[in-house]
């Protein structure tokens, strides 16, 4: 699991009130209560872990869909 | 820290609630009838006799039910309880539904209109007999409930009966005075104050005329009840128009465009509307413990009459002010702030509410709960098909769209003054909103 991948997960957590262990790699952040507001404070939390704005980048379902997916997402855009 | 000795008998309100205690003012003041609310749950069966007698000892069993706001020695305001023992029962009321063909909401809506029978009464069900069936209505009070807090304690009814009697409503969760920390308080003010100022930079926004005489006149009330798949069919179109998860901005959007359509038909023109949101701020998943009184906080959207004529424009300003505001701690500074707003008694603080928006609160209110708080398949034995708010809101603006989710099924209901809107117009606004949520 990457750093990345790591931070992503420990953010998702403390934004649902999870613990760490329940926010894997693949679940489906919708199924983990993932909400329009959530998903907003996760956009603020992924401009301030890795200065990236991704509120104009598609925001598409593959991209979001769950930690692997926003950890490649995260890592092309860094590219 | 200022420590006080805790009283089971009294629970002091947040800043929020007093917010929510002067729009219910506000309303009252207006209408003759406060901020109230109603659930409906639609049932697919009768009640029995048992469970409405069930219903009824609630005010046995949940104190809060009877309670009013006072102020303590330290002027900060409480919800008090009643002494054992002289707890009310909760009114129950029964009435026959419409006629087939009729209306069913125009019925529901008698009890949400109605106005409180004591200062002490807060929650009063509803029986409408159906043909087959019962729906049942619980009216409450936004004092003591915020929506999802509402749907909550018609879980823990639930859990009661299904309990043989033993339940948690007995007690009042305590809630600190709040009497320090100023300058946390004073900071988030100051935030607040700004932001305010810049929303209404080009206040007053756009709101319909309210009748000219408002006292007496009772809200109206439409419905969309969506099915699975088109429900699911509205949260893919969000998906793709204003992205993954962004469900609310875009049913926000929606309205917006559709109310949009109204003030153009009226030919109302000039300034912004701003739209007042209130969103939960309890964490994610069951609600919990935090049941009664309000654990909410706002924001604003400001929309420019050209971005509301674009909707893809539209979309992307909603989006944007969401994600601003969330990254500024709006919400948050808000809900601190208010607490500042406690001393200031009812009266003051109702006139006050409109004091960066040129007397106005808001163009519209609106919500999105997209999930419910009621988590059962059945209530008191009877299964429960749908359920759906109908809000009355505050006047001004006297309208409101409110987007609830209930297993799956998406329901919409657009709240006004009668008055405010022809009855044509609501229906023409309904039948827009379906088609641009994508239907």
């Amino acid at each position: 699991m990457s750093n990345t991948e790591d931070k992503l997960r420990q953010e998702i957590a403390s934004i649902l009130g999870l613990e760490v262990s329940v926010v894997t790699s693949d679940a489906p952040l919708r199924t983990l209560g993932m909400d329009s507001l959530r998903f907003v404070e996760l956009l603020v939390s992924i401009e301030t872990l890795f200065g990236l704005n991704l509120l104009d980048s598609g925001l598409t379902r593959e991209d979001f869909h769950s930690v692997r997916a926003l950890e490649a997402c995260i890592t092309r855009s860094l590219q | 820290m200022v420590r006080l000795p805790s009283d089971p008998r009294k629970r002091y309100l947040s800043g929020v609630d007093w917010l929510v205690h002067a729009l219910d003012h506000l309303t009252r003041r207006a209408t003759g009838c406060g901020n109230t609310s109603q659930i409906v749950l639609m049932l697919e069966g009768r009640l029995s006799d048992s469970a409405v007698t069930w219903l009824s000892d609630l005010g046995r069993r949940c104190p809060a039910l009877s309670g009013r706001t006072r102020r303590d020695y330290n002027l900060a305001p409480y919800w008090s309880l009643l002494p054992a023992g002289e707890y009310p029962p909760v009114r129950v009321t029964c009435c026959d539904g419409p006629d087939e063909g009729s209306d069913l909401i125009r019925r529901l809506s008698e009890t949400v209109n109605h106005g409180w029978s004591s200062p002490r009464e807060h929650v009063v069900f509803s029986r409408v007999r159906g043909v087959d069936h019962d729906d049942l209505c619980m009216t409450f009070d936004h004092r003591l409930f915020d929506a999802r807090g509402a749907e909550a304690f018609l879980g823990l009814c639930q859990e009661g009966w299904e309990a043989g009697g033993s339940t948690s409503l007995s007690d009042l969760a305590p809630h600190p005075a709040h009497l320090d920390d100023w300058g946390t308080k004073f900071r988030a003010g100051q935030q607040t104050n700004r932001a305010f100022i810049r929303m209404g930079e080009n206040a007053p926004p756009r709101v319909l005329p309210l009748p000219a005489k408002t006292h007496g006149r009772p809200f109206r009330f439409r419905l969309l009840q969506f099915d699975e798949a088109e429900s699911a069919q509205i949260v893919n179109t969000a998906h793709s128009q204003a992205g993954y998860l962004l469900v609310m901005p875009f049913v926000l959007a929606a309205s917006v465009a559709v109310l949009h359509a109204e003030f153009r038909a009226r030919g109302i023109a000039g300034r912004d509307y701003i739209i007042s949101v209130t969103v939960d701020t309890r964490p994610p998943g069951p609600v919990g413990s935090a049941v009664l009184f309000n654990h909410l906080s706002f924001v604003h959207f400001r929309i420019a009459a050209d971005e509301a004529d674009d909707f893809p424009r539209l979309v992307g300003s909603i989006r944007r002010q969401f994600f601003d505001q969330v990254k500024s701690g709006y919400s948050a500074n808000l809900q601190q702030a208010a607490y500042l707003m406690r001393i200031a008694p009812l009266p003051v603080l109702s006139r006050l509410m409109g004091f960066h928006f040129g007397g106005e609160i808001a163009s519209c209110c609106f919500s999105y709960i997209g999930e419910s708080g009621y988590q059962h398949p059945t209530f008191l034995g009877v299964p429960v098909r749908n359920l759906f708010h109908m809000p009355r809101v505050p006047v001004p603006p006297g309208l409101g769209l409110f987007f609830t989710q209930f297993r799956g099924r998406m329901n919409v209901v657009l709240t006004y003054l009668d008055g405010v809107l022809e009855e044509e117009a609501a229906t023409a606004m309904m039948s827009a909103l379906s088609s641009r949520l994508g239907l």
